[in-house]
C-alpha cells in the first residue's frame, strides 16, 4: 500500500519545514518538485523603494483582470493599504500597468506575459528579446510557453530574470546605479554564468584564444551583427582583448553613416579596449571604408596620449576594472572549470563594459581604482599566479596600466604592419609605422610591447631565440663565478622568445655550481629581478629542475642579512616557479611543500597575517590545494592567533 | 561582537591545531577521534542556540566554532584521493550536521540560527561551490521522498 497524494504532501511538508530556508526555496523553485507533492508557492513582491509590496498572487490576479479588459482592479498591499491597478496604454496594443494610491503612483514592469491574449504575450516577448538581445535559444523556450498559455505566477520572475541577465540590461543598470551614486561589486560583476556567456559567447572547448575566436567567437560576432548592426558592432568591441577576436568583427551590415556614428561614439564615449578594437578593425577595412581614417587616427592619439600615472588615466581605470572583475570571478569560481584565457576574456569584456559606463557618467576615478584594488586585488593576484600552471606566460603584474598601454602599442604596431598596404601616406602611417619623435615605436620601451597579452599565457612565443642571443645565454651561464649578470640574457629572453628546457637546465646547473649563492649582488631589486626572472624561465620552459634549484636559492636568501626576501616576494617566486609543473597533482605538491615551508619558517612583523591571507585567496581559487596546504593553513592560524 | 578566547578554549583550539599542523593523525585508524572532535564542536554550537539567547553573542561564538570545524583543514591527512573528494563534494556529509536546526527551541531562535547558518555556511557554498550545493539539495530531496513514501500505520491515540 502506498500513501495517498494528500498524505505524501503532508509528510513532505513536515520534512520541508525543517529544511534550511535556502534549500527549501531551491526545491520549491523546481517545477518537478512542486508537482510531485502538489505544492504551490507564494511570494511577496516589493518594488524598489516605492514602499509598495504585495502578495504575488493578489497582484497577478488583478493584472489578469485588467489585461482581460476591466477598467481597473483594486489590490491591497501587505500593509493593508488599497491600491488601484489600471492599464494606461491608451491606444497602444501593449499594456502599460500603473498602480496608484492617493498621491503615490507606480508604473509596473511589463506583465503582458500574464495576458490571456497570445498576440499580446508574444509581442511582449519579441520586444523584450529584441531590446536586450536575448539569445534565440532562450527566446524559443519562452515562445513555446507563451504561444500556448499565459505564464504561471512562479514563471514570471524567471522570465524577467532571463531578460535582466543580459549585457544590454546590465549596462543600463550600472549606469543608473553610478548616476545614483551607489554601486557594489555584485552589481558590477553578476554571479551568473549565463550573463557572461551572453557577453562573450559560450566556451566551446577550444584550447587557445585563437581556436575560440575562429569557432565560438566567430559565431557570436555574427549573431551580434544579425541582432542590430550598429549596437552589435559596439558590443562586439567588448571582445577586443585579442587580435584574433577583432579579426572576426565584421562591418558588412554597417552602412557608412552608422559606421562613422559608431567610430564617433567610441572616440567620445567609448572604453579603451573598444578603442583598440576599433583601430584594429579600422586598419583592416581602411581601403574599403576610408571615411573612418580620421577617427582611427584620433583613437591612436587617445591611446598614445593617455597618462598611465594620472589620476584620470584611462588605462589606470581599465586596469582597475579588470582586476575587480577577474578577482570577483575568482572569488565566485564562476569559470573555475574553463581555461584562464576564457575567464580573462570575460573579465576584460566586463571591465570594458564597466569602463564605458564610468567614462559616460563621470566619477572620481582615483577613488574607484582604490576601491577596486582594495576589494579584489589580492584575490585577482593569487588567482593569476595559480593560472600560471596552465598559462605560464602571463603573470598578474602584466595587468598594470603601464604594461597594458605597451601591449596596446604592440598590437597597433603589429596591425599596422599587417595592413600596411591599407594605410596611405600621412600622419596615421607615420604614427603607427614610423620611428620619429612621438611615434608609437619611439615611445615604446622594448620589449614591453612584445610581451604576451592576457589571453596568450598558454601559447609558446612565436619568436625563436636568435642564434647570437643563444650564444650569449650559454656564455653567460658558463662561468666560474655565478652572479646576477650570469642570468640576465636568459631572464630577459623568457617573455619574448622561445626558451628551451635545455637552457633552463643550464641555469639550474649554474645555481648548483655556485652553491646557491650569487656573487656581486648590487642591490635587493637586482636580486629580486633575477629570482623572479628565473622563476619565469622555469615556468615557460616547463622545467622542474630549475624550479627545484630556485627553491633552494630562495631559502638561502629568505633571511639573508643584507638582501632578505619579504614573504610576499618568496610566495610570488614560489607560485611562478610552480608553473614548471602543468599537471595539477604535481603542481599542488610542489607549491604546497614550498608554501608549507614558508608557513613554518621564521616570520617577521605581519608576514604571518599576509601569508595566511594570500593562502586563503589561493585556496579559494584552487580548493585542491587544501590537500597540500592544510598544514600550512593550520600553522599560520596558530601563528596569527599567538 | 567579537569573542574573547578563554585560556581553556585557546588550549583546546591550539592542541587541535597542533595535530592539524603535523602528520600525526593516522587515518582511517584514528578517524573516530577526528569525527568525535568535530561533532563535539557542532554539538556545542547547536547548544548555544537556546531560548532567550543573546543572538549577537551566540553569533560571535558560533563564528568561532565554525572556524574550527572546516573539515578541509584535515585534507592532508586523508591522502590525495580522499582529500580531493572531501574538499570538493565529500565535505557535504559533514556540512549536513550544521544544516539541522537546534531542537527544543522557539521558532525565533531557529530562524536566527538559519540566518546565521545561511550567511556563514550555506550561502557561500551555493555561490562558490554549486556542485556541492546541488549535492546538498539532492540529499534533502531524497530525504523528503523517503519520508513521504513512509507508510503510516493506523493506530489509536491514547
Amino acid at each position: 500500500m502506498t500513501n495517498s497524494p494528500y498524505v505524501r504532501a503532508a509528510l513532505a511538508q513536515v520534512v520541508l519545514d525543517n529544511v534550511p530556508p535556502l534549500i527549501r526555496r531551491t526545491l520549491l523553485d523546481q517545477l518537478a518538485f512542486r508537482e510531485e507533492y502538489g505544492f504551490k508557492t507564494e511570494a511577496v513582491l516589493a518594488f524598489g523603494d516605492s514602499g509598495f509590496s504585495i502578495q504575488r498572487s493578489d497582484l497577478f490576479q488583478a493584472v489578469r483582470t485588467v489585461l482581460a479588459g476591466a477598467c481597473e482592479a483594486e489590490v491591497t498591499d501587505t500593509d493593508g493599504r488599497a491600491w488601484m491597478l489600471r492599464n494606461e496604454s491608451g491606444r497602444e496594443i501593449q499594456p502599460n500597468l500603473v498602480v496608484s494610491s492617493g498621491e503615490h503612483r507606480l508604473v509596473l514592469p511589463d506583465f503582458a506575459v500574464l495576458s490571456q491574449d497570445s498576440a499580446i504575450r508574444l509581442r511582449s516577448l519579441v520586444e523584450a528579446a529584441s531590446d536586450v538581445n536575448l539569445p534565440v535559444s532562450a527566446q524559443d523556450a519562452w515562445r513555446s510557453i507563451l504561444t500556448e498559455r499565459a505564464l504561471e505566477d512562479d514563471e514570471v520572475d524567471p522570465f524577467h530574470s532571463d531578460i535582466r541577465d543580459t549585457p544590454v540590461h546590465l549596462e543600463r543598470s550600472i549606469r543608473r546605479e553610478i548616476t545614483a551614486g551607489h554601486s557594489s561589486v555584485s552589481s558590477l560583476v553578476p554571479s551568473s554564468r549565463r550573463y557572461f556567456e551572453r557577453l562573450v559567447g559560450v566556451y566551446d572547448g577550444s584550447a587557445s584564444i585563437r581556436g575560440y575566436a575562429a569557432g565560438a567567437g566567430h559565431k557570436f560576432m555574427q549573431k551580434l551583427s544579425a541582432w542590430r548592426p550598429y549596437e552589435g558592432f559596439l558590443f562586439s568591441l567588448f571582445l577586443s582583448s585579442h587580435a584574433a577576436l577583432t579579426a572576426e568583427i565584421g562591418v558588412d551590415y554597417l552602412g557608412s553613416d552608422d559606421l562613422v556614428r559608431a567610430y564617433d561614439f567610441i572616440q567620445n564615449h567609448g572604453d579603451i579596449l573598444s578603442r583598440l578594437g576599433a583601430i584594429e578593425v579600422g586598419l583592416r577595412i581602411l581601403t574599403e571604408r576610408p571615411e573612418i581614417e580620421p577617427y582611427v587616427l584620433r583613437l591612436v592619439h587617445r591611446i598614445r596620449d593617455d597618462d598611465v600615472e594620472a589620476a584620470a588615466g584611462e588605462f589606470k581605470l581599465f586596469a582597475a576594472s579588470f582586476v575587480l572583475v577577474d578577482g570577483e570571478l575568482s572569488r565566485t569560481r564562476l569559470m573555475s572549470k574553463e581555461p584562464p584565457f576564457y575567464r580573462r576574456l570575460a573579465s576584460l569584456a566586463q571591465a570594458a563594459l564597466i569602463h564605458r559606463q564610468l567614462v559616460q557618467c563621470g566619477i572620481d576615478r582615483d577613488s574607484f581604482c582604490e576601491w577596486a584594488f582594495n576589494n579584489r586585488g589580492e584575490q585577482y593576484y593569487m588567482q593569476s599566479l595559480a593560472d600560471m600552471r596552465t598559462e605560464p606566460r602571463w603573470n598578474p603584474d602584466l595587468a598594470a596600466a603601464l604594461q597594458m598601454k605597451a601591449d596596446f602599442f604592440g598590437r597597433i604596431m603589429i596591425a599596422s604592419r599587417n595592413f600596411e598596404k591599407n594605410i596611405g601616406a600621412g600622419e596615421l602611417r607615420d604614427l603607427a609605422l614610423g620611428d620619429g619623435p612621438g611615434t608609437l615605436h619611439a615611445l615604446s620601451e622594448f620589449p614591453r610591447p612584445y610581451f604576451p597579452g592576457p589571453l596568450e599565457g598558454a601559447e609558446d612565443s612565436p619568436n625563436d631565440l636568435p642564434d647570437d642571443l643563444t650564444r650569449v645565454i650559454e656564455a653567460q651561464l658558463d662561468t666560474d663565478e655565478v652572479e646576477p649578470s650570469s642570468f640576465v640574457a636568459l631572464v630577459n629572453s623568457a617573455m619574448v622568445f622561445k626558451v628551451t628546457s635545455g637552457q633552463a637546465e643550464l641555469a639550474a646547473k649554474a645555481l648548483r655550481l655556485g652553491n646557491y649563492r650569487l656573487a656581486n649582488v648590487e642591490e635587493k631589486s637586482q636580486l629580486l629581478g633575477i629570482l623572479n626572472g628565473l622563476a619565469t624561465v622555469a615556468a615557460v620552459a616547463r622545467n622542474p629542475v630549475l624550479a627545484d634549484e630556485l627553491r633552494i636559492l630562495v631559502r638561502r636568501y629568505r633571511h639573508d642579512a643584507q638582501y632578505g626576501l619579504p614573504i610576499e616576494e618568496a610566495m610570488r617566486i614560489c607560485l611562478v616557479a610552480s608553473g614548471s609543473r602543468d599537471h595539477l597533482t604535481e603542481w599542488r605538491e610542489f607549491a604546497g611543500q614550498w608554501l608549507t615551508e614558508l608557513a613554518f619558517s621564521e616570520l617577521e612583523g605581519d608576514e604571518g597575517e599576509v601569508l595566511h591571507s594570500h593562502l586563503h585567496c589561493l585556496l579559494q581559487a584552487v580548493p585542491e590545494l587544501w590537500v597540500s596546504c592544510a598544514r600550512a593553513d593550520a600553522a599560520l592560524k596558530a601563528y596569527c592567533s599567538r | 561582537m567579537t569573542t574573547t578566547e578563554t585560556a581553556e578554549l585557546k588550549a583546546i583550539r591550539e592542541s587541535i591545531l597542533r595535530v592539524r599542523m603535523s602528520d600525526w593523525l593516522q587515518l582511517p585508524k584514528e578517524a573516530p577521534w577526528l569525527d568525535k572532535t568535530l561533532k563535539a564542536y557542532i554539538r556545542v554550537l547547536k547548544n548555544l542556540w537556546k531560548d532567550g539567547a543573546d543572538i549577537s553573542e551566540v553569533t560571535a561564538r558560533s563564528n568561532w566554532i565554525a572556524d574550527q570545524v572546516d573539515v578541509r583543514g584535515w585534507a592532508h591527512s586523508l591522502g590525495p584521493e580522499n582529500g580531493d573528494n572531501v574538499v570538493l563534494i565529500g565535505r557535504g556529509a559533514h556540512i549536513l550536521l550544521l544544516l539541522t536546526p537546534p531542537t527544543d527551541t522557539q521558532q525565533d531562535i531557529v530562524d536566527a540560527y538559519w540566518g546565521w547558518m545561511e550567511e556563514r555556511i550555506l550561502g557561500p557554498i551555493r555561490e562558490q561551490f554549486p556542485e556541492l550545493y546541488v549535492w546538498l539539495v539532492e540529499w534533502h530531496r531524497r530525504q523528503i521522498a523517503e519520508m513521504a513514501a513512509t507508510e503510516l500505520t493506523e493506530g489509536v491515540a491514547t
